[in-house]
């Protein structure tokens, strides 16, 4: 038996051709649909799950920043986002096909964990751009304020049939209790489509950084980052 | 109308010796994991520990971990207690020349498959690191390596998601897990009677981006070769394919999604290996 826990999640397939432009793409509802259902079967809560359009951008920003995430992504433990991404100047951006306020959300906005967020997948491109430690500390010291993991890709991700369960399989893995980072590093690493995965943790102390790394399951959804002091990262290449 | 710019480009038409395949039945029951147990050198103490889920079956024993897929017969067997776990200070003293001959050995001992069935595709190594805001203090170390290799059928790659066979091995060489799809071959389900050519494959993904309203995207690579799908589909038949490698722009070019489309490659293929997206269910209008 594991903890229960409350889950959100967001995509985007369709963009516009007058607002919001984006390529368009086909499989983002299968990857965070997937992890939705496969965490509700096992007896996690379901919050939301926003597609294409409902998938707004006010959803993410803090309200410093006039965003509502305290009534969205952060009223959730665990969030799965899938859709573009793209990080920038060290700034994550990820792209909306309705325009609330703006096509697009900057982590400069974001202050994940400020009230419940834990987990946080970045199911899109460019979570970092590389492995140093100066690019992941810049993207990531700032919008992690109380999240425990950040999970993403090294560069780009990739959006077609073949990979379509990755959002089951890794909701699967954490929804019976399986060490978070592992587990996604291993099932978004794709060596046939070059995607290359990571996990980010975080905590007030090396230790706990790297004990959430190496231990975190859904079972530490009340064990608090008190700070984010340091960052412990997983990866392969 | 899509625009594609193609990045590579495959010439000829490959002539390579292509068959099509008929596949066995995975035929993942309680009853047949026992068995899988056994010859991975996984003793079972009893047999009640067997769960079956939806779409596999899973077994934990002391620290290990064994998954059976019900649609492939794909196999995830991991020692959890070291598979992919720091213990904060080693890092890996061998060479790659190494890991490869270990797992290698390790594939032979456990007879998954034959010598010539296979090739080494890559040596991967999980990385751990840690830093202070400040950048005081910054470590990275490698503390596994994995070694994929590529099924090969009468020397042709196979393609895709399956078709590959991961070994697992930590700082000090020895095995923690194994990843395996790999659908047996029961018999020739019939010739090929010829090769499309590699512009019948570029017409299709026009056809196909342009079906999906995609703007723009660059082709990265084409490749020629058996298609085998992932761990979650059900899969017949083995034949040859184009596979392309595609990008598709983000925000103007300043990122970019991959992407990746394949098409039977046979002039007499078995159905075809195109798959449109089913329509997405409507969501009624959020408030």
């Amino acid at each position: 038996m594991t903890l229960q826990v409350r889950v959100g999640a967001e995509w985007v397939n369709t963009y516009h051709s007058d607002h919001c432009t984006e390529n368009n793409l086909s499989y983002r509802d299968d990857h965070a649909v997937g992890f939705y259902n496969e965490m509700g079967s096992h007896g996690h809560v379901k919050v939301f799950c926003w597609g294409n359009d409902d998938c707004w951008e006010t959803d993410f920003s803090h309200p410093t920043s006039g965003g509502d995430s305290l009534n969205w992504t952060d009223n959730v433990h665990f969030f799965f986002y899938s859709d573009h991404g793209g990080n920038w100047s060290n700034t994550m951006h990820i792209a909306f096909s309705s325009q609330r306020r703006y096509c697009q959300s900057a982590s400069s906005q974001w202050r994940l964990g400020a009230k419940m967020l834990k987990w946080f997948v970045l199911d899109c491109c460019q979570c970092v751009l590389d492995t140093s430690a100066a690019h992941i500390g810049a993207v990531w010291f700032g919008p992690m304020r109380g999240v425990h993991m950040i999970f993403g890709f090294i560069g780009n991700g990739t959006d077609s049939w073949w990979n379509a369960s990755l959002g089951k399989d890794f909701g699967h893995d954490a929804a019976v209790g399986y060490s978070l980072a592992s587990h996604w590093v291993d099932r978004a690493y794709s060596f046939w489509l070059n995607d290359d995965s990571i996990a980010i943790a975080a905590g007030a102390t090396q230790a706990e950084a790297i004990n959430r790394r190496e231990n975190e399951t859904v079972n530490w959804r009340d064990y608090s980052v008190a700070s984010t002091s340091w960052l412990a990262w997983k990866y392969r290449r | 109308m899509t625009e594609i710019n193609f990045l590579k480009r495959m010439k000829k038409t490959p002539e390579l010796p292509v068959k099509i395949y008929s596949l066995a039945s995975p035929g993942v029951t309680m009853r047949t994991v026992p068995a899988i147990s056994k010859m991975l050198g996984f003793d079972l103490v009893t047999k009640k520990i067997i769960q079956n889920e939806e779409d596999r079956i899973a077994v934990m024993q002391d620290q290990y971990l064994l998954e059976v897929f019900k649609a492939s017969g794909g196999v995830r067997f991991i020692d959890r207690s070291r598979w992919m776990v720091d213990d904060q200070k080693s890092k890996i003293s061998y060479k790659d020349d190494e890991a490869i001959e270990i797992a290698t050995s390790y594939i032979k001992k456990r007879k998954l498959a034959k010598s010539d069935e296979f090739k080494l595709l890559k040596v991967t190594h999980l990385y751990v690191g840690s830093a202070d805001e400040k950048l005081k203090n910054v470590e990275e170390r490698a503390i596994d390596t994995g070694v994929l290799f590529q099924r090969m059928v009468n020397g042709v790659p196979v393609l895709g998601p399956g078709g590959k066979m991961m070994v697992f091995l930590d700082v000090n060489g020895e095995f923690t897990g194994l990843e395996k799809i790999w659908r047996p071959i029961i018999e020739v389900n019939r010739e090929v009677e010829g090769i499309q050519k590699p512009e019948f494959a570029e017409n299709k993904l026009a056809r196909f981006l342009k079906n999906c309203n995609v703007m723009k995207a660059d082709v990265e690579d084409m490749e020629f070769g058996y298609f085998e799908q992932d761990w979650g589909d059900r899969q017949k038949i083995l034949q040859p394919a184009y596979v392309f490698k595609l990008r598709l722009p983000f925000n103007k070019g300043e990122g970019f999604m991959k992407s990746a489309f394949v098409v039977e490659a046979a002039t007499n293929p078995v159905g075809t290996l195109i798959r449109y997206k089913r329509k997405t269910e409507e969501q009624p209008p959020r408030v």
